[in-house]
């Protein structure tokens, strides 16, 4: 049968659609012109380098094609991070091309904070810094100079401290992670340093609201431990974390013990109390190291009851249990694990610091490693030796330095015994036109997001005439800069990298650049080399170096005289290394120092793996030579104050209840490592923010199902989380985890339109007195619909 | 009569039913010529294949460096023609060219040819270095070429690659070749 | 003939979720803007689920990396009218964009809900185009996406092992969460080769795999939190 003619037209006619179809499918798979970029070589090349990102400074290895950085993987031969990284350090890639980088060094054109800028050279912006910070000492007023540093380490806060100091002010002002443990150290074993943990050998970590898996000093120190092939089946758990919240680290710990908001403290001494009774501790450790363990009679003659009798008397475990909300059972179990899986260690973290009594509950926390000996010993806590870098240049001194920096500190003497938030006092001081600072400079600082008082802070900067900004983006803070002078972001430049406190061994890692620096950028070593040649006279002196590699390469001239250590190698040769030293052996592989220092790049640093666990110097370094319980510096800053405060008795945070009117105990925690300032970037962070999987981009708050039901509100409600301090946004998760009638509210996070959303500024404001951290768990919110 | 009027009528309707087909066909045929077409490809000078392998003698790899180390085979820049052409060699007017487009500092950015879409995996050092094909088999006779082809003289589409791969006994996995 | 499988240790995964961003990163994976995710339309091939249970105190939380399960028998490729995603011979579940026309069949058919659609083109700037690896394509509009167990690792692992004339080794084949994962929870390898840590892994006694009783098969295993 022939086909009609209408068929035949429709065929063919589908025909012709057909052809035109294909070219259009072919055309679809062309798909973006702009991501062909033509004949390129694709070379690949993998370099080591070092993570900048949080404190950690952990391990990297670039993985470049054609000089693009496109993916960044762990360095399997740094011994902290063993070839692991966190989510932070992968999603760098989005922040070394992220469109919103500043393309050069600007001036503000209109008004402060207008928003108008004029792009000028380097060579413009740094003679303008340079006249201004000349002219201030010129008029013999270097002290009104200051610089607000974000967390940093290594050579570039060496060269800004040598930098301040031989210009003559004193004000370098710290705007970083505090945990105020190293107040606790200073007092107990005189060592003015944060304690290090040797996670590695430990067979028991007791985490005292140290958030080790999320925002800790390095988040992969405890990775490593936590995946370490340890024989958990045998030995029971391995990480007990002692936590108010249900926090990741909770819940992934082998055990979690949740307590009541304020009491980790009083817990550390119900398991001390058992420790005690049971005859568990370590007797013979703490008669040879320790004073204060029995009743003594102090300086002024005075008997006072020692450790022992105060924790006997007031910590009997159904005490302690009342308070923390902890069965008796599992106080006395867990001071039994204490002491028998050995070496055990508690770790104190910034639950237990941050409060009012802060201090004094550290205290309490680090007692218990005091009692079981777990100081100094493999698996305990340590106090490793610095890195053996070549010092700087000894700084020169002329009149007007002398002058400036024997003054006061802007916003110093807050506190006897740490030095809290240095950064809030020194806005505070300035705002309030006590202390006159005539120029500001911004190194990785971002207070108007990251404080607990923006406003503080923006009537501070109001009163400052001259701030100048090295941060790479134009965040809220560098907004109110006249001068920017976009730093080179990591990856890009050379910085040493050494790892945190924390870990018990010295790692000097070393970031070399991956990619071509952006043109316009500077690497802020540099500036400050080249700002202290151009003010000339003793600060050029104490700054005699052409540039911060150059700078780099001679202080590693140290770790090549130093004889021992290594440079970066897998775990063979660390083992072997640490095995010689420990024989009193050191072989040197080099024989120049060039071969040494180009295998040191490659590496990605160098690392000593010796501890001398026989130097009685990392016990104690008192006067008596013993580890306090009870020092005496203590007993006087507290007579001084006139506080009615008691170590080891007052250790919880005094219990409030909320009012009518705010009924919910607000819980702020960080959700990953957060340096202060530099709140999230990469959109691959904005869709990852926390734990649950279905909040993407927006910040959060958690609340337990009965609280939820109880106020109204189902999950995903968007909420405003209300103080008397102020108020933001943020949607509702209903999380079983959730103690009920508190509110958890990550910090660190921005709304979509990038806009922080911060619960630090909804706090009471209410600090330790002794050390002046602030109260993190004190404040009480309530929360409304949007 | 009407009969015829009728028919005539009918004639009509078919003439211009199928000038409409053949309006239909030329548009859709045009709308493909015009999708698929492939682009002509401008290089910077009129390289002559021949005059270098043929009768040089020199072999691909002179030229094309990566050809057995990666996915690119890789082209020449100025940088390798300078080896030779710093100083004019031969007399046509072209070989002048490049010698003073090189004194210039001209980069002398070649163009790639023989193009693949992006989401094909593939690589000469696999082709080239392991299995030591012919650059014959995929790119025909562009050795003998004289003056630069304004586009690919193989037309190397998936068909192309799958005939060669059963000929070979290779892997026919749509995953071996699609990323 | 290898057949790739993984097996995620529960108790090791701190649900930290490097795993997640390193996917990204290895395969051009693009973010969508906040208005978007809220639409359900952001990607993650790799994603981190959390499963809690109990109420507090007694709270237990679980962290499950949910990468495509590479079924042995895969019910997306059952509904998928052009062939565009199939089963290869080495049990790698792929999808191939080309032929892909975006009819969404296969996400709707997993149960693991592994399968992405590209609503819209991916937006990268002109700078981020600088981070985009160039061993994976970047998709267009309207075809689905989904985990490849970045097999153009194997490709090119396969190739160097062919240029140095010698065997494809365990470690030469690692996808990319296998790769960053700080806690060595993620294994990866051949689950019918005896050498390789997954053969052994996946007869553990702890061994569980997500929605067995739909008879899917999955190939990538979890190791059971300990009590």
């Amino acid at each position: 049968m022939s086909p009609s003619r209408r068929e035949f037209l429709w065929t063919m006619g589908a025909a012709a659609a057909t052809v035109a179809l294909k070219g259009a499918q072919d055309v679809f798979w062309e798909s973006d012109e702009s991501l062909d970029v033509g004949w390129v070589p694709g070379i690949e090349e993998r370099r080591n380098s070092a993570c900048l990102i949080c404190p950690s400074r952990c391990g990297i290895s670039g993985r470049l094609v054609d000089g693009r950085l496109v993916r960044i993987n762990g360095n399997p031969l740094h011994p902290l991070s063993r070839g692991g990284l966190c989510p932070r350090g992968v999603a760098g890639v989005q922040m070394l091309y992220h469109p919103e980088r500043l393309a050069g060094p600007m001036l503000r054109a209109g008004p402060r904070g207008g928003g108008q800028w004029e792009t000028v050279t380097r060579e413009h912006a740094i003679s303008r810094v340079a006249d201004r910070l000349g002219e201030l000492r010129a008029a013999g007023r270097p002290e009104t100079l200051a610089l607000l540093a974000g967390y940093n380490a290594g050579t570039i806060q060496d060269i800004w401290r040598q930098f301040l100091h031989s210009f003559g002010s004193p004000n370098y002002v710290a705007d970083e992670y505090e945990d105020g443990t190293d107040a606790v150290m200073a007092l107990m074993h005189g060592i003015d340093r944060r304690p290090s943990y040797d996670l590695d050998r430990a067979r028991l970590v007791l985490s005292f609201g140290a958030p080790m898996f999320e925002s800790w000093w390095s988040p992969l120190q405890a990775f490593v431990a936590f995946a370490s092939p340890g024989d958990e089946a045998e030995s029971g758990p391995r990480f007990v974390q002692i936590d108010t919240r249900f926090s990741r680290t909770a819940s992934r710990a082998h055990e979690w013990v949740g307590v009541r908001p304020g009491t980790h403290a009083v817990l550390a001494l119900g398991i001390a109390y058992v420790l005690i009774r049971d005859e568990l501790f370590d007797a013979d450790f703490v008669a040879r190291h320790v004073s204060g363990f029995e009743d003594f009679v102090d300086a002024q003659g005075q008997p006072r009851e020692g450790y022992r009798s105060l924790v006997m008397r007031n910590y009997r475990t159904e005490e302690v249990s009342a308070i923390t909300g902890v069965p008796v059972a599992r106080i006395t179990s867990l001071a039994r694990a204490f002491a028998a899986v050995r070496p055990s260690v508690a770790v104190c973290g910034t639950d237990v610091t941050f409060a009012p009594n802060g201090l004094l509950a550290g205290l309490a926390v680090h007692s218990i490693n005091v009692l079981m000996g777990s100081i100094n010993r493999p698996g305990g806590v340590l106090f490793p030796e610095d890195t053996p870098i070549r010092p700087l240049a000894t700084p020169v001194l002329d009149e007007t330095a002398r002058a400036g920096v024997g003054r006061e500190p802007i916003g110093a003497g807050g506190s006897t015994f740490a030095s809290g938030d240095p950064a809030l006092r020194f806005a505070e001081a300035v705002a309030g036109a006590q202390a006159p600072v005539e120029a500001l400079l911004l190194y990785y600082a971002n207070p108007i997001a990251s404080s607990a008082q923006p406003e503080v802070w923006r009537e501070a900067l109001e009163k400052i005439p001259f701030v100048v900004s090295f941060s790479p983006f134009l965040d809220e803070t560098t907004r109110y800069a006249d001068v920017i002078l976009p730093d080179l972001l990591p990856y890009e430049r050379w910085q040493d990298a050494p790892t945190p406190f924390s870990y018990p061994y010295p790692v000097w890692g070393l970031a070399q650049p991956l990619v071509e620096p952006r043109q316009g950028a500077w690497h802020t070593g540099d500036v400050v080399l080249a700002l202290a040649q151009s003010l000339g006279g003793n600060v050029a002196e104490s700054l005699p170096y052409e540039s911060f590699e150059g700078l780099l390469k001679e202080r590693a001239r140290g770790l090549f005289a130093v004889r021992r250590g290594m440079t970066l190698g897998g775990e063979f040769e660390r083992t072997h290394h640490r095995q010689m030293e420990e024989r009193g052996w050191w072989l040197p592989e080099h024989a120049e120092f060039e071969p040494f220092w180009e295998e040191l790049v490659e590496r990605g640093g160098w690392t000593d793996q010796f501890y001398d666990h026989t130097d009685p110097y990392r016990l104690a370094r008192t006067d008596s030579g013993r580890i306090e319980l009870m020092p005496a510096a203590l007993f006087n800053a507290l007579a001084e104050q006139g506080s009615a405060l008691r170590p080891y008795l007052d250790v919880a945070t005094p219990t409030a209840e909320g009012s009518r009117e705010f009924g919910l105990r607000l819980i702020p925690y960080r959700v990953s490592t957060l340096a202060s300032g530099t709140l999230s970037l990469e959109r691959w962070l904005a869709e990852q923010p926390g734990i649950f999987p279905d909040v993407l981009w927006h910040p959060w708050v958690e609340v337990a199902p009965e609280t939820a039901h109880t106020l109204g509100f189902s999950d995903d409600t968007l909420v405003w989380v209300v103080s008397p301090q102020g108020r933001y946004r943020a949607r509702l998760k209903v999380f079983p985890g959730t103690a009920p009638e508190t509110v958890c509210a990550p910090y660190g996070l921005r709304q979509p339109d990038g806009q922080p959303a911060n619960p630090l500024q909804l706090l009471d404001g209410s600090n330790d007195p002794l050390t002046g951290l602030p109260s993190w768990s004190s404040t009480f919110v309530r929360l409304e619909r949007v | 009569m009407q009969g015829t009027a009728a028919k005539r009528g009918g004639f009509v309707r078919v003439w211009w039913g199928y000038v409409g087909l053949g309006l239909m066909l030329t548009a859709g045929i045009v709308i493909a010529a015009v999708l698929t077409a492939t682009p002509t490809v401008p290089q910077p000078v009129a390289f002559n294949h021949r005059k270098h392998t043929e009768e040089l003698g020199l072999n691909c790899e002179f030229c094309h460096v990566y050809v057995t180390k990666r996915a690119h085979a890789g082209l020449p820049n100025a940088q390798t023609c300078t080896m030779c052409h710093q100083a004019t060699q031969g007399t046509s007017a072209e070989a002048a060219r490049v010698t003073t487009l090189l004194a210039e500092g001209d980069p002398l950015t070649f163009n790639k040819l023989f193009r693949l879409e992006s989401h094909v995996f593939y690589t000469h050092r696999r082709h080239v270095g392991i299995a030591e094909l012919e650059c014959a088999t995929c790119h025909g006779a562009i050795a003998a070429t004289e003056r630069p082809p304004a586009r690919p003289l193989v037309r190397i589409d998936m068909d192309f690659c799958m005939d060669c791969h059963r000929e070979q006994g290779q892997t026919l996995d749509c995953n071996a070749c699609h990323r | 003939m290898a057949r790739w499988g993984m097996v995620i240790d529960l108790d090791r995964c701190t649900g930290c979720a490097a795993c997640e961003v390193a996917c990204k990163s290895e395969n051009n994976v693009a973010a969508v803007s906040a208005d978007q995710a809220d639409m359900g339309r952001a990607s993650s091939w790799m994603k981190v689920m959390a499963h809690v249970e109990g109420e507090f105190p007694d709270t237990t939380m679980h962290f499950y990396p949910r990468p495509c399960m590479h079924c042995d028998n895969p019910p997306c490729i059952r509904v998928c009218p052009v062939q565009a995603t199939y089963i290869d011979d080495e049990g790698i579940v792929g999808q191939i964009y080309a032929r892909c026309i975006g009819c969404r069949y296969c996400a709707n058919a997993c149960p693991y809900m592994v399968k992405y659609f590209n609503w819209y083109g991916p937006e990268w700037s002109e700078s981020e185009r600088q981070h985009l690896n160039p061993d994976v394509s970047v998709r267009p509009t309207g075809v689905i996406e989904k985990c490849t167990f970045c097999h153009h690792r194997l490709q090119k692992a396969r190739e160097d092992a062919r240029a140095d004339g010698r065997e494809l080794r365990e470690e030469d084949y690692q996808p990319a969460c296998a790769d960053v994962c700080p806690t060595n929870a993620i294994a990866f390898g051949d689950l019918d080769n005896p050498s390789h840590a997954v053969h052994s892994l996946k007869a553990d006694p702890r061994v569980l795999r997500l929605m067995e009783d739909l008879g899917t098969q999955p190939k990538v295993y979890y190791l059971r939190p300990r009590e």
